[in-house]
């Protein structure tokens, strides 16, 4: 009833004031370029439609600054109306977002692919936007055939990785492994082999489990036929010294013009998973929000209706095939608009697969960023070989619980 | 003299009054920017901050409570910032000895009568006045695995390929040669100015009882630069402590292969930016202070009367 009423009231006040839109609101993001035009092209249509509400779509940097300027605006009791956020973001300010499912059309709720749903705190706060996942790229013509486990991924790599020039140093591998990126070295592999970082209720660790040490065993037997190296997979692939590595599909531009670079040919594949274990991979990308702070009833109902919006099929279809990203609800994934895509372009299939057979998100413990740096030493410290796994694990188990306590 | 006269004379109390009001507005912009954060980061560090909290139904922006000294008990815990005071300890205590010796002897060259000695001076500051950013920029192309001139250049030796920045035990002294580098040429320079105001009669006296250049140097040059060496050790002393800049680009807003290159600003800014935290950065801000403080105490006590004055 309120709701109506609100709505109500800003469609009087828009007749009022003869075709001034009554309600503004700000999304807050990080696009340029042809992201910037398609998010724009997206708002135009949306404002058309809903003459009463005047969308400010305002690029605020990267990833970082972003989470810097929210931050900042948060403390200032000025956030935007809308903005992307990270999920380790989204614990630090979870006060301040306003529940979705309570403005949300609970059909557009439910569309969401199940896969992108992620509650914070029991609460519904965010919904997907510009999300996409790990998949691997390889270089058509050493890989014929892109290998689907971890052992046909061992063998190949052990195949591939030589001393061309034949001065002793090896100068071609099979992989890339970034030992800093703990989702791209540990995490995805770790989620594949069945193991978690913590017991479902957070309160064991239980990252140097069975499961946690087989993943560290892999890991070892990887970094051997692997360069390893902290920068973008896209720097070696288009020195052309690799042959194969996981990396987001968001970084398909990159990896294309790196091959274009290296003159081969660039596949994409599945992440390969352990045979008894689970086709798994974790999702990149952000989320969208609406914070509660400084907004007015008004426009949360119209950020909502924004969100709305956005999920619907032909537009979130729209989004991916300019940007890259996944189409993120379920009748948009099945379409047939979305099936004739993956069918034009490998890439789009690919990742769509990936997605639908085993995406998964961060873990949504408001400690997250220094759990995930703790991992990220000793992921390093695995991948160099510096201790032993099974003791590597029970020292980074030992400061995960130093953390969580 | 003049402030005490100035309070009794009228006409000198209006010029002090007017000094007093061209100096507000740089106090001004000093007391918002500088003092004010500097007195607030002191309270911060006994606070948990956050944005955003709900408390009791009101939903509050910035929310800040007393917690006593529970940031510091976690950065003493916390192996990340006990890593980051030992290797930013490590890194002064090698990179500003190294430089100033450096520094005094590339003074002491240039001190000579050289052919092209203003062509030297200005090649050697150089780096000084080049952004930091754009230095290590450049740098991380030059410390490169596979592709650097460095590893080429150690190649054409037969020494093998160094993994610069992805080996714990060099990304130290990647970060060190680099400062070194850096700095070598602006401390020659006000080294060498110190020298040149030394007065040429005592190298003549010397001359006459018989002293050897490298006497002269030793108990002249040495002994009357102390003024400069010693305010050229405390400025990179201080200045070293906060390294930031160069380990954030060097290794790509990271902190290094296993944390080696983690600084104690750099453990701050990632506390205060990426993980928000600003309480435990604020702390780890305080440990900083309390750090350069006492040193620099401890510099002019005890330094201090070993510096000769030449008057």
């Amino acid at each position: 009833m309120r709701r109506f009423f609100v709505v109500a009231m800003a469609g009087l006040l828009a007749a009022g004031v003869a075709g001034v839109a009554s309600v503004e609101i700000s999304f807050w993001h990080v696009f340029t370029e042809e992201h910037a035009r398609a998010l724009q092209a997206l708002a135009d249509e949306f404002m058309v439609e809903n003459p009463d509400v005047k969308v400010e779509l305002v690029f605020q940097g990267g990833y970082g600054d972003l989470s810097r300027k929210l931050f900042a605006a948060l403390a200032a009791g000025t956030p935007p109306t809308l903005s992307l956020q990270y999920e380790n973001w989204t614990t630090q300010w979870l006060d301040s977002l306003v529940d979705l499912d309570a403005y949300v059309d609970p059909d557009v709720l439910a569309d969401v692919h199940p896969r992108f749903v992620q509650e914070f705190d029991g609460r519904l706060v965010t919904l997907p936007f510009n999300r996409s996942i790990i998949i691997m790229y390889y270089r058509k013509d050493m890989v014929p055939e892109p290998p689907t486990t971890w052992d046909a991924l061992l063998e190949l790599c052990r195949e591939l990785t030589q001393d061309t020039t034949g001065d002793g140093e090896t100068d071609f591998w099979g992989f890339h492994l970034r030992p800093r990126s703990p989702e791209e070295a540990f995490l995805i592999y770790l989620e594949q082999a069945g193991g978690t970082i913590l017991s479902e209720d957070w309160t064991e660790v239980t990252i140097n489990d069975e499961d946690g040490l087989r993943t560290a065993d892999f890991l070892t037997e990887l970094a051997q036929y692997s360069l390893v190296d902290p920068a973008f997979s896209s720097g070696p692939f288009g020195e052309g010294v690799v042959a194969m590595f996981i990396g987001t599909s968001a970084g398909l531009p990159f990896n294309q013009a790196a091959a274009q670079r290296a003159g081969v040919e660039l596949g994409f594949a599945t992440v390969p998973y352990p045979e008894d274990g689970r086709p798994a991979s974790q999702m990149m990308g952000t989320n969208v929000a609406i914070f509660e702070m400084g907004q007015s009833e008004a426009q949360i109902e119209a950020a909502a209706r924004f969100i709305e919006y956005l999920l619907r099929p032909e537009n979130t279809i729209d989004w991916a095939s300019i940007t890259g990203y996944i189409p993120v609800t379920t009748s948009a994934i099945e379409s047939e608009a979305w099936q004739a895509k993956m069918d034009e372009n490998p890439f789009f299939a690919v990742q769509t697969e990936q997605l639908v057979i085993g995406g998964f998100g961060q873990l949504l413990h408001p400690e997250y960023w220094d759990i995930r740096s703790v991992i990220t030493d000793y992921v390093e410290i695995i991948i160099m070989g510096d201790m032993a796994p099974k003791q590597a694990l029970d020292a980074l188990a030992d400061e995960i619980r130093w953390i969580i306590e | 003299m003049a402030g005490r006269r100035g309070l009794r004379n009228p006409r000198a109390l209006r010029e002090s009054g007017e000094a007093y009001l061209y100096l507000l507005p740089a106090f001004f912009i000093l007391g918002l920017f500088t003092f004010y954060p500097f007195v607030d980061a002191f309270r911060m560090s006994f606070q948990n901050v956050r944005t955003g909290v709900r408390i009791d139904g009101q939903l509050i922006p910035f929310f800040r409570e007393y917690i006593g000294l529970t940031n510091f008990q976690i950065l003493f815990r916390d192996r990340h910032f006990l890593q980051a005071l030992t290797q930013t300890s490590i890194y002064v205590a090698i990179s500003v000895p190294l430089t100033l010796g450096l520094a005094l002897l590339l003074a002491t060259a240039l001190n000579q009568a050289l052919r092209m000695r203003a062509f030297f001076r200005l090649a050697y500051f150089i780096p000084y006045i080049t952004p930091v950013v754009a230095l290590a920029m450049v740098w991380t192309w030059i410390y490169h695995d596979r592709v650097g001139l460095l590893n080429y250049i150690l190649g054409l030796f037969g020494i093998s390929r160094m993994r610069w920045l992805n080996d714990p035990s060099l990304a130290l002294p990647a970060i060190i040669l680099f400062n070194v580098l850096r700095y070598v040429g602006y401390q020659a320079l006000i080294l060498l100015a110190g020298m040149q105001n030394i007065e040429r009669t005592y190298y003549e006296a010397a001359r006459v009882d018989g002293a050897s250049p490298a006497k002269a140097w030793r108990h002249i040059t040495v002994p009357l630069l102390t003024p400069q060496l010693f305010f050229v050790f405390l400025i990179s002393l201080m200045g070293a402590y906060r390294i930031f800049d160069e380990v954030f680009i060097l290794f790509a807003g990271g902190a290094g292969p296993l944390g080696s290159a983690r600084t104690i600003v750099f453990y701050l800014y990632d506390q205060a930016f990426n993980n928000f935290r600003l309480g435990r950065a604020a702390a780890a801000s305080v440990v900083l202070f309390g750090i350069i403080f006492v040193l620099a105490l401890f510099q002019i006590t005890v330094t201090q009367r070993r510096v000769h004055y030449d008057q």
